[in-house]
């Protein structure tokens, strides 16, 4: 079973991006790399090689299912599990998300103390899942 | 036409069923000769049903033939036969066997000979053949026809038969004899073809063996000889190509061969096996049977011996030759069998006919028999020669005689007995005309009448019935008139009763009746009468007397009318008269009404004359004897008083007397006269009362102004109300004035002119008020009158006539009311119905009102311009037009089902709906419906206010919130999450002042993140934008899983989740996060308001079809004035709560929207101070 150390997190707002990067790497002890846009992200993953992607859904430009697609359009990136986090968080529009491929949706304003809690948690039963097909 | 019943059409059909069956069921009867007998259900039908259907029958039976002989001819052949027969048959010929006869020999034969000779060419052999065995073949069905037609006539012949069809003797004997001839002919004949057909076949085999054995012979002379020699040997054998030969070996193989070998091959044909060893082959395929012989083999083979490898000798040869010779021969049998026949039917008719012959003419004779022996003459049988017949004959005419012998000694006993009977006519006679004449001479009338309603007379001894003027001769036998028709009506039925009243008992009738005489009068008859019987006891006729008694019927009516007049005026007089003796006081004489009315006997007075004094009532007495005592020196008493009956009646009497005296003018007697005044009294007493009673009413009726004048209009009566209402005394206006008096003349004049226009003729002054009244009985109007003081007061004012007894005008009666108070209220109800009108005109809600039905009564400028319809054209349209569906269609249900069952949708309750313009557009409105009865009619008024505005600000103000609680969002997540990280120790410790600091803003931020949350709900809510997503829920696991996540949020506080009661394995049908959000909702609750340390129950219980989910807390509770506003937004009980508490205030309200959106329902129970359960329920889905 793998573990999930490195977290590429994608988010326009650079408050919010400060404080989840602080609670993903003090609190939760990931690697984490931020990224301000889509474009960017797709840039960074190649180098970066994240575990995961944490991707904000209303961005400016590229919003995040955009940047999702590109992301699965993308040889080196198109394993990478993605988990949206966002305030969009209607039952329709997390059916949405997870009919792109997202393999979990965590909603905003989320808890700093317990983001990385919850991140293991989906990392685990993705793990399981996996396992499970493997199988 | 040809006139077909079901019933021939059915016969047809089984006759052409049989008819085909019969020609199917072929017999060679010869070989190769097929005997055919579809012709007999021809034949049948020939004589039953006639040519048509026998032509028919036959075609249908003839179409077998072209199967079994490939030639049309055949059934032509059968079809004429059928058609001749029946020709033959119905014009008379009624022997079947003759009939096909003559056909044959006229038509068969050369129609045979011209079809077979001359269209297919046949030899003339074989043609002869055919001519022979055809009418053969015809002759024996018509033969078969025959008999079973005397079969079943002999059978059926009495009910199903006519007489046309009964058989005589003669056919019987015919058909008899020719069967018995054919048999015993015809079977040596066919015997002695098949012993032929042996014959020739015996030849062939001795033949066949003869050449089979030289061959055998031979080979076995050279033993061990090649083939080539045993193929010399058998091309020896062969003595013509028709013969083939052959070695076979052990297995029956053919080693060599000799000519074709052609019924060796089974493939193509049938080997039968006949006598001796002797086999025929017969090829297959469609062949007549003559043919398939012909082409036949016959085969035989003989054991070899002594030979290596060759068992058998075989040969075969062609069967034609054989069937040529067979041929010759069968033409003389076919010869002989046609002579047999033909002799057969010759010798059959003349036998018969000479053996019916004598029977025939025996017939003959009987004829005449029965007249003969009626007119006496001796019979004449003829003789036979048939000792039989000729017996017959004898004893017939012996018998004949004797009837005849018999027959003419009663015609003489008949004759004789006729001579008797005249003399005693003539007896007779002589007696009518003696009792003519006696009749004639006695008063009244002698008859015999028969027993029925019209009394049909048989003889009336008058020429001139005396009593109803008419002829006698008009009655015999009802010629004219029937006698029932003179009696009077009115008597008619006691006639009869008394009559058959007499009948039943045994006796005769006596009664009077009134007859109606000819001239229009009514006479009185007496009858005396009674009934002859026969021996049997039936009625035969009425015999009786008739009397003319009207001149005795109006003595007794003119005496009873005279009696009775007497009796009435005996019973008329009322007054009692009495005369006494002056000197003693005796009484002379009292009359008899004394009694009735005193309802004391006269006897009584004379015993006593003062005994009538006793009946004065008590009160009268001391007046009447005053009077009495004053009588003495007046002579005059004269007085009114009452008596008291001895039944207990009073009554009052008035009493008169006066002394007479003589010439010297000395009293001598004391005359009196008293009469019965009760009545008289009683109804002055009661025109008293009634005079009284009025006289109170009017002055009773002080608000009405009650006048009474004479026809002139000069008042008579003038009531307290009137002096009231006018302030004239009645002394001033009672005789002196007439109500023109007070009323205005400006309108009396007006009126004037109405009526006077109205009748064309000049109505004026008192004539004004009484016209109508006169006319119509009364009339009301309304009036002005002028008070005394001059006051105008306007009054309604009815006017009445008066009538006398005889029903003539005697006065007028005016009954007036002061009217001015309703005039007032008229006038205010006016200006209020103007003032309503103002304010449904200007209000700005739409105002409308329906009947029962649903039609628009009402429809105020509001409404007209809400729905963009004029008042006046929507007035008395259904209401429904302003309705979009499906409620338009529905709503006559909904006004019928609310009338019937009090049930509302709407009505009292008020409701946002939808609303139709004119120009088709939806609207949104607030419709508030109340029900009012108008007049006994229940009526509905709408309210509607059209809040299409208010909804736009609505959604508004909702896209605004959501737009705004996202906005706020964005910079909440940062502040929440930063103060969670310091809150959190994640960036090091901080000092405590701070961190108290930090995790006060942090808490606040996640109020507000949880508010702007609800907030959102609300706004979904509200916006109608809130989907669920309802799914099959497994209902346990979703509690336990709630339960589990809000643990933590207890532990703080040490309060726990405790899951208690059943564990239902239902599942129900929800969207699983509202649901546990509604659940997380009520257990947040429950834990804030739990003390700390306290528990709180979760219980799950199934009630019925749906699951309840309790959480219980030990809380404070919901206080009183709390409980109706829990589900409120923003509801809470304490505002310092909020702070206290945390909490948005809408949880529960969102909790009860999304229950109730999934189904169920919430609700609460609560005792203030010992803490709250909050539940919800929802349906079990079924399984």
């Amino acid at each position: 079973m793998s573990t999930c150390q490195r977290i590429l997190y994608v988010e326009d707002e650079p408050d919010i991006q400060t404080v989840a990067k602080l609670a993903l790497e003090m609190v939760g002890g990931f690697t984490v790399k931020t990224c301000s846009s889509g474009e960017e992200a797709l840039d960074e993953a190649a180098d970066f090689m994240p575990d995961l992607i944490l991707l904000d859904v209303m961005m400016p430009g590229m919003d995040g299912p955009t940047t999702f697609n590109r992301f699965r359009e993308q040889p080196i990136a198109a394993k990478i599990p993605i988990v949206f986090m966002t305030a969009k968080i209607q039952p329709s529009e997390i059916a949405y998300y997870k009919s792109l491929g997202a393999i979990d949706v965590i909603a905003k304003p989320f808890d700093p103390m317990t983001l990385a809690d919850q991140i293991r948690i989906i990392w685990e039963k993705r793990e399981q899942n996996v396992h499970f097909q493997a199988m | 036409m040809i006139s077909i019943n079901r019933k021939t059409l059915a016969l047809s059909a089984i006759f052409a069923f049989l008819a085909w069956i019969g020609n199917w069921l072929n017999m060679p009867l010869f070989y190769g000769v097929d005997f055919i007998f579809g012709s007999t259900a021809a034949m049948l039908a020939a004589a039953l049903l006639g040519p048509v259907a026998a032509t028919m029958i036959a075609a249908t039976g003839g179409l077998y033939t072209l199967v079994l002989w490939n030639q049309p001819y055949a059934l032509i052949t059968f079809t004429a036969e059928a058609l001749t027969v029946a020709l033959l048959y119905r014009r008379g010929l009624r022997n079947l066997i003759l009939a096909d006869l003559v056909f044959w020999f006229f038509l068969g034969l050369p129609l045979i000979l011209l079809f077979y000779h001359g269209i297919i060419g046949m030899e003339w052999q074989s043609t002869l053949l055919v001519a022979l065995k055809q009418p053969l073949n015809g002759l024996f069905n018509a033969l078969v026809a025959g008999i079973i037609l005397l079969v079943v006539q002999t059978a059926f012949r009495p009910t199903m038969l006519s007489g046309r069809f009964r058989p005589s003797l003669f056919e019987l004997l015919f058909h008899v004899l020719l069967c018995s001839i054919l048999l015993a002919g015809a079977i040596p004949i066919i015997v002695e073809s098949n012993a032929q057909r042996n014959r020739h076949e015996a030849f062939m085999l001795e033949r066949l063996e003869q050449i089979a054995q030289r061959v055998a012979a031979d080979i076995a002379s050279v033993p061990g000889a090649e083939i080539k020699t045993w193929q010399n040997h058998l091309a020896r054998a062969q003595l013509s190509p028709q013969t083939s030969l052959a070695l076979l070996d052990y297995d029956g193989r053919v080693l060599i061969e000799q000519g074709k070998l052609v019924a060796i091959d089974k493939q193509s044909g049938q080997i039968k096996p006949l006598d001796k060893g002797l086999a025929i082959w017969l090829p297959y395929g469609k062949l007549a049977a003559m043919e398939r012989w012909k082409r036949g083999r016959y085969l035989t083979s003989i054991a070899l011996t002594g030979v290596a490898d060759v068992t058998q000798v075989y040969i075969e040869q062609d069967a034609e030759s054989l069937v040529l010779d067979f041929e010759k021969g069968r033409l003389p049998l076919f010869l002989s069998l046609a002579m047999l026949l033909l002799s057969g039917i010759i010798v059959s008719y003349l036998l018969s006919r000479w053996l019916t012959h004598s029977l025939r003419n025996l017939e003959a004779a009987s004829f005449g028999l029965a007249d003969a022996i009626g007119n006496g003459l001796k019979p004449n049988l003829p003789a036979s020669p048939i000792m039989e017949y000729d017996n017959l004959s004898k004893t017939l005419n012996e018998m004949a005689q004797r009837l005849t012998d018999s027959f003419n000694e009663q015609s003489e006993i008949l004759a004789g007995l006729e001579r008797q009977v005249q003399a005693r006519t003539a007896d007779l006679k002589q007696n009518r005309d003696q009792y003519q004449s006696l009749v004639n001479n006695i008063p009244g009338i002698v008859y015999r009448c028969k027993l029925d309603e019209n009394w049909t007379m048989l003889y009336m001894s008058a020429i001139v019935d005396n009593i109803s003027g008419y002829p006698a001769s008009d009655f015999i036998d009802n010629s004219v008139r029937s006698y029932a028709s003179i009696i009077h009506p009115d008597d008619t039925e006691r006639v009869e009763c008394s009559v058959y009243d007499a009948i039943a008992s045994g006796t005769g009738w006596e009664m009077e009746y009134r007859i109606l005489h000819k001239d229009g009068s009514i006479r009185w008859a007496y009858e005396k009468g009674t009934a002859i019987a026969d021996i049997a006891g039936n009625i035969d006729f009425l015999d009786g007397f008739i009397l003319d008694i009207t001149d005795r019927k109006q003595a007794e009516a003119a005496l009873r009318e005279s009696e009775e007049k007497q009796r009435h005026i005996t019973e008329n007089i009322r007054e009692v008269f009495w005369l006494r003796n002056a000197d003693n006081d005796r009484l002379i004489y009292i009359n008899p009404v004394y009694e009735k009315i005193w309802g004391r006997n006269c006897q009584s007075l004379y015993d006593d004359p003062s005994s009538f004094a006793e009946s004065i009532f008590e009160d009268d007495k001391p007046v009447f004897f005053q009077k009495m005592s004053q009588y003495r020196h007046s002579g005059q008493f004269d007085m009114k008083y009452r008596i008291m009956t001895p039944q207990g009646n009073i009554r009052w009497v008035h009493a008169q007397s006066f002394p007479v005296k003589d010439v010297n003018g000395q009293i001598i007697r004391h005359a009196g006269r008293a009469v019965d005044i009760t009545e008289s009294m009683r109804a002055e007493s009661e025109r008293k009362r009634v005079t009284h009673l009025l006289t109170s009413v009017l002055n009773a009726a002080s608000e009405m102004s009650i006048i009474a004048t004479d026809v002139a209009g000069i008042i008579t009566t003038f009531n307290p109300g009137a002096e009231r209402m006018l302030g004239y005394t009645s002394a001033e206006v009672i005789g002196k004035q007439t109500p023109a008096l007070f009323h205005k003349a400006e309108e009396v004049a007006v009126r004037s002119r109405e009526l006077s226009q109205e009748f064309g003729r000049s109505v004026e002054g008192f004539r004004v008020f009484t016209e109508i009244p006169e006319q119509e009985g009364a009339e009301t109007r309304e009036w002005t009158y002028i008070r005394k003081d001059g006051w105008y007061i306007p009054v309604s004012l009815v006017v009445t006539t008066m009538r006398g007894d005889k029903g003539d005008i005697t006065g007028f009666l005016g009954i007036a009311q002061n009217i001015a108070e309703r005039k007032h209220a008229e006038a205010a109800l006016k200006e209020q119905s103007r003032h309503t009108k103002a304010i449904l005109d200007t209000i700005v809600d739409g105002i409308i009102t329906i009947d029962r039905t649903g039609k628009i009564k009402s429809f105020n400028p509001a409404a007209e311009k809400i729905f963009g319809y004029e008042a006046e054209e929507i007035a008395g349209r259904n209401i429904k037009i302003l309705m979009p569906n499906p409620h338009r269609d529905a709503h006559d249900s909904y006004l019928c089902h609310y009338q019937s069952t009090g049930i509302a949708r709407i009505i009292g309750i008020g409701r946002e709906v939808e609303g139709l313009r004119k120009n088709g557009e939806l609207f949104p409105m607030e419709l508030a419906i109340s029900e009012i009865t108008l007049q006994d009619q229940a009526m509905y008024v709408g309210m509607v206010r059209d809040i299409t505005e208010r909804k736009r600000v609505d959604r508004m103000k909702n896209e605004f919130v959501a737009t705004v609680s996202h906005e706020l969002r964005t910079p909440l997540t940062s502040i929440s999450g930063a103060l969670g990280l310091l809150n959190g120790g994640v960036l090091g410790e901080l000092p405590k002042p701070v961190l108290e600091i930090i995790s006060i803003a942090y808490d606040n931020s996640r109020r507000l993140a949880d508010l702007i949350d609800d907030l959102l709900d609300m706004e979904k809510i509200a916006g109608g934008k809130l989907q669920l997503n309802m799914q099959k829920q497994d209902l346990m696991p979703l509690i336990e899983q709630t339960v589990d996540a809000n643990r933590t949020y207890g532990i703080g506080r040490r309060v726990s989740l405790i899951l208690t009661g059943e564990r239902p394995k239902v599942d129900i049908y929800a969207d699983a996060l509202r649901l546990q959000q509604v659940l997380s909702n009520l257990l947040s609750n429950a834990i804030k308001f739990s003390p700390d340390g306290g528990d709180v129950y979760i219980n799950v219980k199934q009630i019925n079809e749906s699951i309840r989910i309790t959480v219980t807390d030990r809380g404070p509770g919901i206080p009183d004035g709390f409980r109706a506003r829990v589900f409120q937004k923003f509801a809470q009980a304490d505002a310092s709560d909020t702070r206290k508490k945390g909490g948005t205030g809408l949880g529960l309200a969102i909790s009860r929207e999304l229950i109730e959106r999934m189904g169920g329902r919430i609700g609460f129970e609560s005792i203030e101070g010992e803490g709250a359960s909050f539940f919800f329920e929802l349906p079990i889905r079924k399984v």
